[in-house]
Protein backbone atom coordinates (compact mmCIF):
# COMPACT_ATOMS: atom_id res chain seq x y z
CA UNK A 1 0.00 0.00 0.00
CA UNK A 2 1.27 3.59 -0.93
CA UNK A 3 0.99 6.56 0.66
CA UNK A 4 -0.82 8.13 -1.33
CA UNK A 5 -3.60 5.71 -0.87
CA UNK A 6 -2.89 5.68 3.02
CA UNK A 7 -3.45 9.36 2.77
CA UNK A 8 -6.87 8.85 0.73
CA UNK A 9 -8.13 6.27 3.69
CA UNK A 10 -8.04 8.63 6.05
CA UNK A 11 -10.80 11.74 5.36
CA UNK A 12 -11.38 11.85 8.49
CA UNK A 13 -8.21 14.11 8.93
CA UNK A 14 -9.14 16.07 5.47
CA UNK A 15 -12.05 17.15 7.20
CA UNK A 16 -10.73 18.30 10.80
CA UNK A 17 -8.07 20.15 8.75
CA UNK A 18 -10.85 21.80 6.99
CA UNK A 19 -12.87 22.58 9.99
CA UNK A 20 -10.03 23.99 11.88
CA UNK A 21 -9.43 26.56 9.40
CA UNK A 22 -13.36 27.59 9.19
CA UNK A 23 -12.99 28.10 13.16
CA UNK A 24 -13.39 31.89 14.09
CA UNK A 25 -9.95 33.10 15.51
CA UNK A 26 -11.38 34.56 18.97
CA UNK A 27 -12.50 31.16 19.92
CA UNK A 28 -8.61 29.79 21.42
CA UNK A 29 -10.20 27.69 24.18
CA UNK A 30 -12.84 26.24 22.03
CA UNK A 31 -10.78 25.96 18.75
CA UNK A 32 -7.94 24.04 21.44
CA UNK A 33 -9.65 21.69 22.48
CA UNK A 34 -11.01 20.48 19.13
CA UNK A 35 -7.55 20.49 18.30
CA UNK A 36 -7.05 17.96 21.22
CA UNK A 37 -9.69 16.19 20.01
CA UNK A 38 -8.85 15.54 16.54
CA UNK A 39 -5.40 14.70 17.74
CA UNK A 40 -6.26 12.45 19.84
CA UNK A 41 -8.73 10.74 17.79
CA UNK A 42 -6.65 10.97 14.59
CA UNK A 43 -2.87 10.01 16.12
CA UNK A 44 -3.87 6.36 16.74
CA UNK A 45 -5.16 6.02 13.34
CA UNK A 46 -1.76 7.32 12.03
CA UNK A 47 0.03 5.26 13.87
CA UNK A 48 -1.95 2.07 12.89
CA UNK A 49 -1.32 3.28 9.45
CA UNK A 50 2.42 3.53 9.92
CA UNK A 51 2.64 0.44 11.43
CA UNK A 52 0.79 -1.00 8.78
CA UNK A 53 3.10 0.42 6.23
CA UNK A 54 6.28 -0.94 8.34
CA UNK A 55 4.77 -4.86 8.86
CA UNK A 56 3.51 -4.32 5.16
CA UNK A 57 6.97 -3.23 3.94
CA UNK A 58 8.55 -5.27 6.14
CA UNK A 59 6.91 -8.75 4.60
CA UNK A 60 6.84 -7.79 0.98
CA UNK A 61 10.54 -6.70 1.39
CA UNK A 62 11.41 -10.25 3.46
CA UNK A 63 9.35 -12.18 0.53
CA UNK A 64 11.06 -10.46 -2.16
CA UNK A 65 14.83 -10.80 -0.75
CA UNK A 66 13.95 -14.40 0.37
CA UNK A 67 13.28 -15.36 -3.11
CA UNK A 68 15.80 -13.31 -4.62
CA UNK A 69 18.47 -14.88 -2.34
CA UNK A 70 17.24 -18.46 -3.56
CA UNK A 71 17.45 -17.74 -7.21
CA UNK A 72 21.28 -16.30 -6.12
CA UNK A 73 21.76 -19.73 -4.23
CA UNK A 74 20.25 -21.68 -7.49
CA UNK A 75 22.51 -19.52 -10.03
CA UNK A 76 25.56 -20.23 -8.04
CA UNK A 77 25.00 -24.35 -7.16
CA UNK A 78 23.51 -25.12 -10.66
CA UNK A 79 26.10 -22.80 -12.77
CA UNK A 80 29.48 -23.53 -11.17
CA UNK A 81 30.20 -20.73 -12.56
CA UNK A 82 33.80 -20.91 -11.63
CA UNK A 83 36.51 -21.85 -13.48
CA UNK A 84 37.28 -25.85 -14.14
CA UNK A 85 33.46 -26.28 -13.77
CA UNK A 86 32.38 -30.20 -14.85
CA UNK A 87 31.39 -29.32 -17.91
CA UNK A 88 34.74 -27.84 -18.95
CA UNK A 89 36.24 -30.68 -17.11
CA UNK A 90 34.43 -33.07 -19.05
CA UNK A 91 35.60 -31.36 -22.39
CA UNK A 92 39.55 -31.60 -21.61
CA UNK A 93 38.79 -35.04 -20.57
CA UNK A 94 37.09 -35.73 -24.22
CA UNK A 95 39.91 -33.47 -25.78
CA UNK A 96 42.74 -35.39 -24.01
CA UNK A 97 41.23 -39.08 -24.40
CA UNK A 98 40.73 -38.41 -28.44
CA UNK A 99 44.29 -36.62 -28.28
CA UNK A 100 45.77 -40.34 -27.64
CA UNK A 101 44.54 -41.54 -31.10
CA UNK A 102 46.84 -39.91 -33.21
CA UNK A 103 49.16 -41.63 -30.89
CA UNK A 104 47.66 -44.98 -31.59
CA UNK A 105 48.19 -45.17 -34.68
CA UNK A 106 51.82 -43.98 -34.58
CA UNK A 107 52.45 -46.96 -32.47
CA UNK A 108 50.70 -49.00 -35.74
CA UNK A 109 52.83 -47.38 -38.08
CA UNK A 110 56.15 -48.29 -36.17
CA UNK A 111 54.65 -51.97 -36.03
CA UNK A 112 54.50 -51.65 -39.82
CA UNK A 113 58.23 -50.90 -40.14
CA UNK A 114 58.87 -53.43 -38.11
CA UNK A 115 57.20 -56.00 -40.17
CA UNK A 116 58.88 -54.89 -43.42
CA UNK A 117 62.00 -55.39 -41.98
CA UNK A 118 60.69 -59.03 -41.53
CA UNK A 119 59.91 -58.96 -45.23
CA UNK A 120 63.02 -57.63 -46.39
CA UNK A 121 65.12 -60.58 -44.65
CA UNK A 122 62.51 -63.10 -46.07
CA UNK A 123 63.39 -61.47 -49.49
CA UNK A 124 67.06 -62.09 -48.52
CA UNK A 125 65.99 -65.61 -47.81
CA UNK A 126 65.28 -65.92 -51.72
CA UNK A 127 68.38 -64.78 -52.53
CA UNK A 128 70.20 -67.58 -50.62
CA UNK A 129 67.48 -69.88 -52.27
CA UNK A 130 69.12 -68.91 -55.47
CA UNK A 131 72.65 -70.13 -54.07
CA UNK A 132 71.40 -73.34 -53.14
CA UNK A 133 69.93 -73.71 -56.81
CA UNK A 134 73.34 -73.31 -58.39
CA UNK A 135 74.97 -75.42 -55.50
CA UNK A 136 72.32 -78.46 -56.47
CA UNK A 137 73.20 -77.79 -60.10
CA UNK A 138 77.01 -77.85 -59.92
CA UNK A 139 76.73 -81.69 -57.97
CA UNK A 140 74.38 -82.59 -61.06
CA UNK A 141 77.24 -81.73 -63.32
CA UNK A 142 80.10 -83.22 -60.99
CA UNK A 143 77.75 -86.32 -61.34
CA UNK A 144 77.46 -86.03 -65.14
CA UNK A 145 81.83 -85.53 -65.37
CA UNK A 146 82.03 -88.73 -62.80
CA UNK A 147 80.05 -91.34 -64.79
CA UNK A 148 81.62 -90.37 -67.99
CA UNK A 149 84.98 -90.60 -66.29
CA UNK A 150 83.96 -94.47 -64.91
CA UNK A 151 82.53 -95.28 -68.28
CA UNK A 152 86.33 -94.19 -69.88
CA UNK A 153 87.81 -96.04 -66.99
CA UNK A 154 85.63 -99.25 -67.62
CA UNK A 155 86.47 -98.98 -71.69
CA UNK A 156 90.33 -98.61 -70.53
CA UNK A 157 89.54 -101.84 -68.32
CA UNK A 158 88.60 -103.80 -71.09
CA UNK A 159 91.43 -103.16 -73.23
CA UNK A 160 93.49 -104.12 -70.80
CA UNK A 161 92.18 -107.79 -71.04
CA UNK A 162 92.83 -110.34 -67.61
CA UNK A 163 95.01 -107.34 -65.45
CA UNK A 164 91.97 -104.35 -65.81
CA UNK A 165 89.31 -106.81 -64.58
CA UNK A 166 89.84 -105.55 -60.74
CA UNK A 167 89.94 -101.91 -62.37
CA UNK A 168 86.47 -102.66 -64.00
CA UNK A 169 85.07 -103.48 -60.75
CA UNK A 170 86.11 -100.29 -59.32
CA UNK A 171 84.83 -98.26 -62.44
CA UNK A 172 81.52 -99.91 -62.09
CA UNK A 173 81.27 -99.02 -58.19
CA UNK A 174 82.36 -95.44 -59.63
CA UNK A 175 79.67 -95.27 -62.27
CA UNK A 176 77.37 -96.52 -59.60
CA UNK A 177 77.85 -93.84 -57.23
CA UNK A 178 78.29 -91.00 -59.81
CA UNK A 179 74.27 -92.15 -60.53
CA UNK A 180 73.57 -91.92 -56.90
CA UNK A 181 75.16 -88.50 -56.62
CA UNK A 182 73.05 -87.53 -59.81
CA UNK A 183 69.79 -88.60 -58.16
CA UNK A 184 70.56 -86.53 -54.62
CA UNK A 185 71.34 -83.55 -56.86
CA UNK A 186 68.76 -83.97 -58.72
CA UNK A 187 66.61 -84.37 -55.53
CA UNK A 188 68.34 -81.40 -53.79
CA UNK A 189 67.48 -79.31 -56.66
CA UNK A 190 63.25 -80.64 -56.45
CA UNK A 191 63.16 -79.40 -52.55
CA UNK A 192 65.46 -76.29 -53.36
CA UNK A 193 62.79 -75.41 -55.70
CA UNK A 194 59.72 -76.33 -53.79
CA UNK A 195 61.47 -74.16 -50.73
CA UNK A 196 61.97 -71.24 -53.31
CA UNK A 197 58.08 -71.14 -54.63
CA UNK A 198 57.40 -71.16 -51.06
CA UNK A 199 59.40 -68.40 -50.17
CA UNK A 200 58.34 -66.48 -52.91
CA UNK A 201 54.34 -67.03 -52.42
CA UNK A 202 55.25 -65.86 -48.64
CA UNK A 203 56.77 -62.78 -50.03
CA UNK A 204 54.19 -61.93 -52.19
CA UNK A 205 52.03 -62.22 -49.50
CA UNK A 206 53.50 -60.13 -47.37
CA UNK A 207 53.53 -57.99 -49.84
CA UNK A 208 49.92 -57.95 -50.15
CA UNK A 209 49.14 -57.03 -46.62
CA UNK A 210 51.26 -54.63 -46.23
CA UNK A 211 49.70 -52.98 -48.96
CA UNK A 212 46.54 -53.47 -47.62
CA UNK A 213 47.41 -52.70 -43.94
CA UNK A 214 49.10 -48.86 -45.49
CA UNK A 215 45.29 -48.45 -46.91
CA UNK A 216 44.00 -49.17 -43.92
CA UNK A 217 46.18 -47.23 -41.49
CA UNK A 218 45.85 -44.37 -44.02
CA UNK A 219 41.97 -44.47 -44.12
CA UNK A 220 42.40 -45.05 -40.27
CA UNK A 221 44.94 -41.44 -40.10
CA UNK A 222 41.91 -40.02 -42.53
CA UNK A 223 39.10 -40.76 -40.35
CA UNK A 224 40.57 -39.76 -36.86
CA UNK A 225 41.61 -36.28 -38.47
CA UNK A 226 38.30 -35.73 -39.64
CA UNK A 227 36.75 -36.98 -36.26
CA UNK A 228 39.28 -34.73 -34.45
CA UNK A 229 38.55 -31.66 -36.29
CA UNK A 230 34.90 -32.24 -35.72
CA UNK A 231 35.63 -32.73 -32.10
CA UNK A 232 37.16 -29.70 -31.83
CA UNK A 233 35.03 -27.34 -33.52
CA UNK A 234 31.92 -28.85 -31.71
CA UNK A 235 33.80 -28.30 -28.33
CA UNK A 236 34.78 -24.55 -29.26
CA UNK A 237 31.11 -24.52 -30.23
CA UNK A 238 30.29 -25.82 -26.19
CA UNK A 239 32.94 -23.74 -24.94
CA UNK A 240 31.61 -20.56 -26.40
CA UNK A 241 27.85 -21.60 -25.59
CA UNK A 242 29.39 -22.96 -21.99
CA UNK A 243 31.23 -19.45 -21.08
CA UNK A 244 27.92 -17.21 -22.52
CA UNK A 245 25.64 -18.76 -20.30
CA UNK A 246 28.65 -18.62 -17.19
CA UNK A 247 28.77 -15.06 -18.18
CA UNK A 248 24.72 -14.28 -18.25
CA UNK A 249 24.42 -16.31 -14.86
CA UNK A 250 27.28 -14.25 -13.46
CA UNK A 251 26.03 -11.28 -14.42
CA UNK A 252 22.41 -12.17 -13.17
CA UNK A 253 23.43 -13.42 -10.03
CA UNK A 254 25.32 -9.83 -9.49
CA UNK A 255 22.21 -8.24 -10.22
CA UNK A 256 20.08 -10.14 -7.97
CA UNK A 257 23.45 -9.74 -5.37
CA UNK A 258 23.01 -5.77 -6.31
CA UNK A 259 18.97 -6.27 -5.84
CA UNK A 260 19.29 -7.30 -2.09
CA UNK A 261 21.78 -5.10 -1.09
CA UNK A 262 19.55 -2.26 -3.18
CA UNK A 263 16.58 -3.63 -0.62
CA UNK A 264 18.36 -2.55 2.46
CA UNK A 265 16.14 0.50 2.24
CA UNK A 266 13.71 -1.31 4.26
CA UNK A 267 15.66 -1.54 6.98
CA UNK A 268 15.97 2.50 7.23
CA UNK A 269 12.62 2.96 6.15
CA UNK A 270 11.07 0.90 8.95
CA UNK A 271 13.28 2.46 11.91
CA UNK A 272 12.53 5.90 10.20
CA UNK A 273 8.61 5.20 10.49
CA UNK A 274 9.17 3.51 13.98
CA UNK A 275 10.52 6.90 15.32
CA UNK A 276 7.35 8.51 14.17
CA UNK A 277 5.28 5.64 15.01
CA UNK A 278 6.45 6.16 18.76
CA UNK A 279 6.44 9.86 18.33
CA UNK A 280 2.83 10.12 17.07
CA UNK A 281 1.85 7.67 19.79
CA UNK A 282 3.14 9.73 22.58
CA UNK A 283 1.66 13.20 21.39
CA UNK A 284 -1.79 11.15 21.41
CA UNK A 285 -0.99 10.37 25.03
CA UNK A 286 0.45 13.86 25.85
CA UNK A 287 -2.93 15.10 24.80
CA UNK A 288 -5.29 12.43 26.51
CA UNK A 289 -3.15 13.29 29.96
CA UNK A 290 -3.25 17.07 29.30
CA UNK A 291 0.50 16.98 29.81
CA UNK A 292 1.27 18.85 26.59
CA UNK A 293 5.39 20.06 26.62
CA UNK A 294 7.00 22.68 24.76
CA UNK A 295 7.41 22.29 21.45
CA UNK A 296 11.63 22.96 21.69
CA UNK A 297 11.63 19.94 24.40
CA UNK A 298 9.30 17.68 22.18
CA UNK A 299 11.68 18.13 18.74
CA UNK A 300 14.59 17.33 21.24
CA UNK A 301 13.04 14.42 22.64
CA UNK A 302 12.40 13.26 18.87
CA UNK A 303 15.60 13.85 17.54
CA UNK A 304 17.37 11.54 20.33
CA UNK A 305 15.43 9.06 19.09
CA UNK A 306 16.85 9.31 15.23
CA UNK A 307 19.26 6.37 14.28
CA UNK A 308 20.28 7.58 11.15
CA UNK A 309 21.97 10.83 9.22
CA UNK A 310 18.69 11.30 7.13
CA UNK A 311 16.88 11.68 9.90
CA UNK A 312 18.82 14.26 11.44
CA UNK A 313 18.91 16.00 8.01
CA UNK A 314 15.17 16.15 7.79
CA UNK A 315 14.53 17.14 10.88
CA UNK A 316 17.02 20.24 10.18
CA UNK A 317 15.10 20.49 6.54
CA UNK A 318 18.01 20.17 4.52
CA UNK A 319 17.26 17.90 1.44
CA UNK A 320 18.97 15.29 -0.35
CA UNK A 321 20.30 13.59 2.53
CA UNK A 322 23.30 11.38 1.87
CA UNK A 323 23.68 8.38 3.71
CA UNK A 324 27.14 7.05 4.52
CA UNK A 325 27.30 3.92 3.09
CA UNK A 326 29.27 1.05 4.00
CA UNK A 327 31.46 3.78 6.15
CA UNK A 328 33.56 1.30 8.17
CA UNK A 329 35.37 2.37 11.33
CA UNK A 330 37.96 -0.46 12.95
CA UNK A 331 38.31 0.00 16.61
CA UNK B 1 36.04 -26.64 6.86
CA UNK B 2 34.28 -23.21 6.49
CA UNK B 3 33.80 -20.63 9.15
CA UNK B 4 30.95 -19.95 11.19
CA UNK B 5 29.63 -16.90 11.46
CA UNK B 6 26.54 -15.12 13.92
CA UNK B 7 24.71 -12.85 11.77
CA UNK B 8 22.23 -11.10 14.65
CA UNK B 9 19.21 -8.68 13.17
CA UNK B 10 16.02 -8.34 13.92
CA UNK B 11 15.02 -7.89 10.16
CA UNK B 12 14.64 -10.78 8.51
CA UNK B 13 15.30 -9.28 5.08
CA UNK B 14 18.17 -8.22 6.55
CA UNK B 15 19.70 -11.26 7.55
CA UNK B 16 18.95 -12.75 4.32
CA UNK B 17 21.00 -10.23 2.97
CA UNK B 18 23.84 -10.36 5.36
CA UNK B 19 23.66 -13.97 4.74
CA UNK B 20 23.64 -13.95 0.98
CA UNK B 21 26.97 -12.03 1.14
CA UNK B 22 28.52 -13.92 3.89
CA UNK B 23 27.49 -17.38 2.48
CA UNK B 24 28.35 -16.54 -1.11
CA UNK B 25 32.48 -16.02 0.17
CA UNK B 26 32.31 -19.34 1.70
CA UNK B 27 31.11 -18.56 5.07
CA UNK B 28 28.85 -20.74 7.28
CA UNK B 29 25.84 -18.73 9.06
CA UNK B 30 23.62 -18.89 11.61
CA UNK B 31 21.02 -16.39 12.70
CA UNK B 32 19.19 -14.55 15.28
CA UNK B 33 16.54 -12.50 15.21
CA UNK B 34 18.15 -10.44 18.17
CA UNK B 35 20.37 -9.93 21.27
CA UNK B 36 18.73 -12.08 23.81
CA UNK B 37 18.26 -15.13 20.60
CA UNK B 38 21.78 -14.38 20.12
CA UNK B 39 22.96 -14.36 23.62
CA UNK B 40 21.00 -18.03 23.74
CA UNK B 41 22.89 -18.94 20.69
CA UNK B 42 26.00 -19.00 22.59
CA UNK B 43 26.12 -21.93 24.05
CA UNK B 44 29.59 -23.68 23.56
CA UNK B 45 29.53 -24.18 19.63
CA UNK B 46 32.68 -21.96 17.72
CA UNK B 47 31.63 -19.00 15.96
CA UNK B 48 34.67 -17.17 14.16
CA UNK B 49 32.91 -13.62 14.16
CA UNK B 50 29.63 -12.37 14.77
CA UNK B 51 28.16 -10.01 12.95
CA UNK B 52 25.30 -7.49 14.44
CA UNK B 53 22.87 -4.90 14.54
CA UNK B 54 22.46 -2.27 17.03
CA UNK B 55 18.67 -1.31 17.42
CA UNK B 56 16.98 -4.64 18.18
CA UNK B 57 13.77 -5.44 20.41
CA UNK B 58 14.62 -7.48 23.38
CA UNK B 59 18.13 -7.03 23.93
CA UNK B 60 19.87 -4.34 21.60
CA UNK B 61 23.37 -4.73 20.12
CA UNK B 62 25.71 -2.88 22.66
CA UNK B 63 24.03 -4.98 25.59
CA UNK B 64 24.22 -8.32 23.77
CA UNK B 65 28.44 -6.98 22.80
CA UNK B 66 28.88 -6.42 26.41
CA UNK B 67 27.38 -9.80 27.67
CA UNK B 68 28.89 -11.76 25.07
CA UNK B 69 32.68 -10.53 26.25
CA UNK B 70 31.55 -11.43 29.86
CA UNK B 71 31.67 -15.55 28.21
CA UNK B 72 34.81 -17.15 28.77
CA UNK B 73 34.37 -18.86 25.86
CA UNK B 74 32.98 -15.95 23.34
CA UNK B 75 35.63 -13.20 24.93
CA UNK B 76 38.01 -13.09 22.44
CA UNK B 77 35.08 -13.46 19.87
CA UNK B 78 35.53 -10.36 16.98
CA UNK B 79 32.25 -8.77 17.20
CA UNK B 80 31.57 -6.17 14.00
CA UNK B 81 28.37 -3.93 14.59
CA UNK B 82 26.12 -3.60 10.85
CA UNK B 83 24.06 -0.64 12.00
CA UNK B 84 22.10 2.46 10.61
CA UNK B 85 23.21 4.11 13.67
CA UNK B 86 26.78 6.40 12.55
CA UNK B 87 26.60 8.64 15.87
CA UNK B 88 30.24 8.43 17.34
CA UNK B 89 28.85 8.44 20.74
CA UNK B 90 27.24 5.38 20.00
CA UNK B 91 30.14 4.19 18.44
CA UNK B 92 31.95 5.06 21.23
CA UNK B 93 30.01 2.70 23.59
CA UNK B 94 30.20 0.48 20.91
CA UNK B 95 34.04 0.05 21.36
CA UNK B 96 33.28 0.17 24.78
CA UNK B 97 31.49 -2.92 24.59
CA UNK B 98 34.25 -4.61 23.31
CA UNK B 99 33.27 -4.51 19.32
CA UNK B 100 36.06 -4.48 16.98
CA UNK B 101 34.47 -2.67 13.30
CA UNK B 102 31.39 -0.59 13.13
CA UNK B 103 29.69 -0.84 9.34
CA UNK B 104 26.75 1.79 8.78
CA UNK B 105 23.77 0.27 6.68
CA UNK B 106 23.47 0.02 3.74
CA UNK B 107 26.12 -1.90 3.43
CA UNK B 108 27.85 -2.82 0.53
CA UNK B 109 29.16 -6.70 0.22
CA UNK B 110 32.81 -6.74 -0.54
CA UNK B 111 32.98 -3.87 2.14
CA UNK B 112 31.93 -5.85 5.36
CA UNK B 113 33.27 -8.78 3.62
CA UNK B 114 36.83 -6.88 3.56
CA UNK B 115 35.92 -6.06 7.92
CA UNK B 116 34.98 -9.80 8.37
CA UNK B 117 38.25 -11.26 6.41
CA UNK B 118 40.35 -8.71 8.46
CA UNK B 119 38.93 -9.80 12.04
CA UNK B 120 37.75 -13.39 11.55
CA UNK B 121 39.56 -15.80 13.82
CA UNK B 122 41.49 -18.27 12.44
Amino acid sequence: MGWNSLRQDSPSVAVAEAELAQAPETCVDSRGTRLEDLVSGVAPVWTRHMGLVRSETETAITNLSGRFSAMLQNLRGAANLMPGSADQMMLDHLRESLANLPQALTSLEESKVARELFLAKIEMLGTSVGDLHTLAESVRKLAAQTNLLALNAAIEAARSGEAGKGFAVVAAEVRELSKLSAETGAEIRRKVDAFAASVQTAIVTAGDLTRKEQALLGQAERTVAVTLEEFERRTKDAEIRISGIRSTGIEVAQAIEQVLVDLQFQDRVSQILANVENDTRRLAVAIAQDDLPDTAAWLSRLEAGYTTSEQEQAHAGTANSVNESSSVTFF
Amino acid sequence: MPKTILVVDDSTSFRQVVGMALQGAGYEVVEACDGRDALSKLDGRKFHLIVSDVNMPNMDGISFAKAAKELPAYKFTPIVMLTTVSGDDMKAQGKAAGVRAWVVKPFQPPVLLDAVAKLVLP
